[in-house]
């Protein structure tokens, strides 16, 4: 399942993707699954 | 033309719902993302950079600075004002044509050496002035409908002739050069306080002709929120089709949503997305 606002990259050529539209399977890029990248959540004031 | 989504990722409860809530806004073409911190990303130009410390100086003094990042939430701080910052410049230069910026803390109780109340450094005061310096940008409006004071950006702006400043608050009134308090009553019906709305700032901003326009939106002034007034969530709505509408006839449309004051989560879960459709429609 493709998730929103993620980032994918391909650990083949390195192309990123961001994910606008969720929906089911994973994004391929040079016949592989892309990584998902995980951001790092910042302090808020709540 | 354009919306843009100015979007950190954060710790806090509020926007525990986003980016995923954004998933009916971001279906459209003319809506863009651009969002920060991906490790070992390179960059691209949907990117949110950090403000450089340089620019930082320019609005807040160095021990100001200091202060802030003894706190522990510099760098929370630092993406929330670069939000605005990167909208202003996107929107300026045509790239899109409004936007809506996420922040972890507001701006307007940031001054030039003081900070509080959940506010670390005045965006909308580091985007004017970048503007007015490198791209020669004349006027601005900075429309503050948080329920509380923006003492911050009121004392950066107090003797400044190119920035107009409407604050609504519970204050009292009170106009210094272009700076403007409107007085809302305690507790106010959106009808009133949207009567009000279009007696002060409409009025205001169209004599002034900004070129472009600020919006510090809190909801917190929401009913059962920590500001409560009373007003209702359809009355944010409104308020965006009213100041949107106010942008096009004044600054070509070229307008900057930024979120201040609000704790609850389904109510910015219920808001948010609404405005942007509207910014984006």
């Amino acid at each position: 399942m493709s998730q929103l606002g993620k980032r994918y990259r391909c650990t083949e050529c390195g192309t990123e993707i961001l994910c606008t539209k969720a929906g089911e399977g994973t994004p391929v890029c040079c016949d592989k699954e892309m990584e998902v990248q995980e951001p790092r959540p910042l302090p808020s004031s709540d | 033309m354009c919306t843009g989504i100015f979007f950190h990722y954060q710790q806090g409860e509020r926007l525990k719902d986003f980016p995923q809530a954004l998933d009916q806004v971001l279906d459209k073409d003319d809506v863009f993302l651009y969002d920060a911190f991906y490790p070992s990303k390179p960059k691209s130009s949907f990117d949110l950079e950090p403000i450089p410390i340089e620019t930082l100086h320019k609005i807040h003094s160095s021990e100001m600075v200091d202060r802030v990042k003894a706190t522990g939430n510099y760098e929370g701080a630092l993406y929330s004002a670069a939000g605005t910052l990167s909208a202003a410049i996107k929107v300026w230069s045509g790239e899109i044509l409004n936007a809506f910026v996420f922040t972890g803390y507001g701006d307007h109780h940031a001054g030039s050496n003081f900070f509080g109340g959940g506010c670390y450094f005045n965006g909308a005061a580091i985007a004017i002035h970048e503007l007015q310096e490198t791209f020669g940008a004349k006027r601005f409006a900075i429309i503050d409908t948080d329920a509380h004071h923006g003492d911050g950006t009121w004392e950066l702006f107090e003797n400044n002739p190119t920035v107009l400043y409407i604050c609504f608050c519970s204050g009292s009134s009170q106009e210094k050069n272009q700076n403007i308090n409107v007085h809302v009553p305690f507790k106010v019906k959106d009808s009133v306080y949207t009567a009000l709305a279009k007696e002060s700032f409409e009025k205001l901003v169209k004599v002034f002709t900004p070129e472009i326009i600020f919006w510090n939106w809190g909801y917190d002034g929401t009913i059962w929120e920590y500001g409560d007034i009373g007003l209702t969530l359809e009355s944010h709505l409104q308020m965006t089709r009213d100041i949107k509408k106010l942008a096009n006839e004044v600054c070509s449309g070229r307008l900057i949503v930024v979120l201040c004051g609000g704790s609850r989560r389904d109510y910015a879960t219920f808001l948010i997305p609404r405005i942007i459709r509207i910014l984006a429609d």
